[in-house]
């Protein structure tokens, strides 16, 4: 096309365009000429991909910024729940401390008989005397005084030394507390047999005993108060002559003890027990 | 080919346009894309393709925006013919040369939209005089980057098109 020609056409095209845009004058956008919604038609779709993208990119933007609010506030929380755990911790360590001590207070209150406290300092399991070290801050301490703690019989004084005072455990081989069975008032002695358990020695073969069946001081060795809980019934086998052999459970678990109650009650005098086959009217 | 050329550039030049606005709100004020393809359709001299790409860049401009129906047409028409024209009597070869170009044209643009509007609007809108500035300068600038892209693009075309001949030449 020579330029001549493109002249015409340029001309044409800024005439054609300049009436088109005149006719649009009475009322500029009341009716689109069918060149406007031909654009329209199509441009519209490339700029709404754009919209579409952009909406698209929005949210995956919105997405990361949410991702890195929520891994913010997950280590947040992490970290909270981690504290919130230990505070637990601390809380249920206090809160059984405080029963503990709550059980000691009442048993201590309810007692028949005055008791001091003393602090375990030391207990040995593994020599063949089981024995606990105590302290006691106020008060004395003299030997033979029952040791206890709520649950029942833990045993007696055998040294006493100022505030300090090493107790026989009754779970020790050369322990014996003269016991009673509950349910049926059947008295025998029971003795340390090792390793943590007790036996109840003396109870003829006639005698009813049940496993199960709770064991109490008697009161009638002259150490320790009648009706202290000392052990329950594990077994009840038929011995090799006139008696049972009952193996009983001690009621107190001396792996958790941390205080115990020293009885203070006047042992029997050993003037009066020797007293006593020979006495007379 | 070079319709196709100018149509996929004309596509990439909307969906830019349209991104751009939506992300700065300034930006269709600040940068006109169409433009920038009219003025670079048209640095090869050819009037009629020049003023044909100007007729579509502005009408898809118009389109877009909210005036006239048109009224981008005739302004980048005459633009795109008007560039040609010049590319036909003057040497370019400088980059500050393409960046007068540009510049001049946008401003062209601009002189010819207020014009028309002065001419046939009850009650045009008086131009922002800061942005108008911005325009045209930011027009120079990207009319000159984008014709260096291009001379770059081209000669390392030219170039591998030397290497593969070179390669496929029998020697005997």
């Amino acid at each position: 096309m020579t330029e001549i020609r493109t002249r015409w056409l340029l001309i044409l095209l800024v005439l054609g365009q300049l009436f088109l845009l005149a006719a649009q004058l009475p009322a500029p956008g009341s009716r689109p000429s069918f060149l406007e919604t031909a654009a329209l038609r199509a441009v519209a779709p490339f700029a709404n991909v754009v919209a579409a993208a952009g909406g698209v990119g929005g949210a995956v933007m919105r997405d990361l910024a949410l991702r890195r609010t929520l891994v913010a506030e997950n280590r947040r929380l992490r970290t909270e729940v981690e504290e919130l755990r230990q505070r637990t911790i601390r809380l249920e360590g206090m809160e059984e401390s405080v029963l503990h001590l709550t059980q000691a207070v009442e048993y201590a209150e309810g007692a028949d008989y005055p008791l001091v406290l003393a602090d375990i300092v030391f207990i040995d399991y593994t020599s063949w005397l089981q024995t606990l070290v105590l302290s006691v801050k106020e008060g004395t301490v003299a030997v033979n005084q029952p040791a206890v703690v709520s649950e029942g019989l833990v045993g007696r004084v055998v040294v006493a030394s100022g505030p300090y005072a090493k107790v026989q455990l009754i779970t020790d081989r050369s322990a014996s507390v003269g016991g009673m069975i509950e349910r049926t008032h059947r008295q025998g002695v029971v003795r340390g047999a090792g390793r943590g358990s007790l036996e109840l020695d003396f109870v003829p073969l006639q005698a009813d005993v049940r496993v199960g069946d709770l064991v109490l001081t008697a009161g009638i060795d002259g150490i320790y108060p009648r009706g202290i809980p000392v052990g329950t019934v594990v077994a009840v086998e038929p011995g090799s002559e006139l008696f049972h052999t009952i193996r009983l459970s001690p009621r107190v678990d001396f792996g958790v003890l941390d205080v115990v109650y020293l009885i203070e009650r006047e042992p029997v005098p050993e003037r009066v027990k020797e007293a006593l086959p020979d006495a007379g009217p | 080919m070079r319709g196709l050329r100018f149509a996929a550039a004309l596509v990439v030049a909307t969906m830019l346009h349209v991104a751009g606005a939506r992300l700065f709100p300034d930006f269709s004020s600040a940068i006109d894309l169409f433009l920038l393809i009219v003025v670079f359709n048209a640095l090869d001299g050819n009037t009629l393709a020049g003023m044909l790409g100007g007729l579509a860049a502005g009408l898809v401009t118009d389109a877009l925006t909210g005036g006239p129906f048109g009224i981008h047409g005739l302004a980048d028409t005459i633009v795109g013919y008007g560039t040609a024209y010049a590319v036909q009597r003057l040497v370019i070869q400088r980059v500050t040369g393409v960046f007068q170009l540009f510049a001049l044209a946008a401003a062209t643009q601009q002189a010819l939209l207020m014009g028309v509007s002065l001419l046939l609007l009850p009650s045009p809108e008086a131009p922002r005089i800061l942005w108008l500035m911005v325009r045209i300068v930011s027009s120079g600038i990207l009319g000159s980057v984008l014709y260096l892209g291009a001379e770059r693009l081209r000669s390392t075309a030219e170039g591998w098109q030397a290497a593969r001949s070179s390669k496929i030449r029998f020697d005997k």
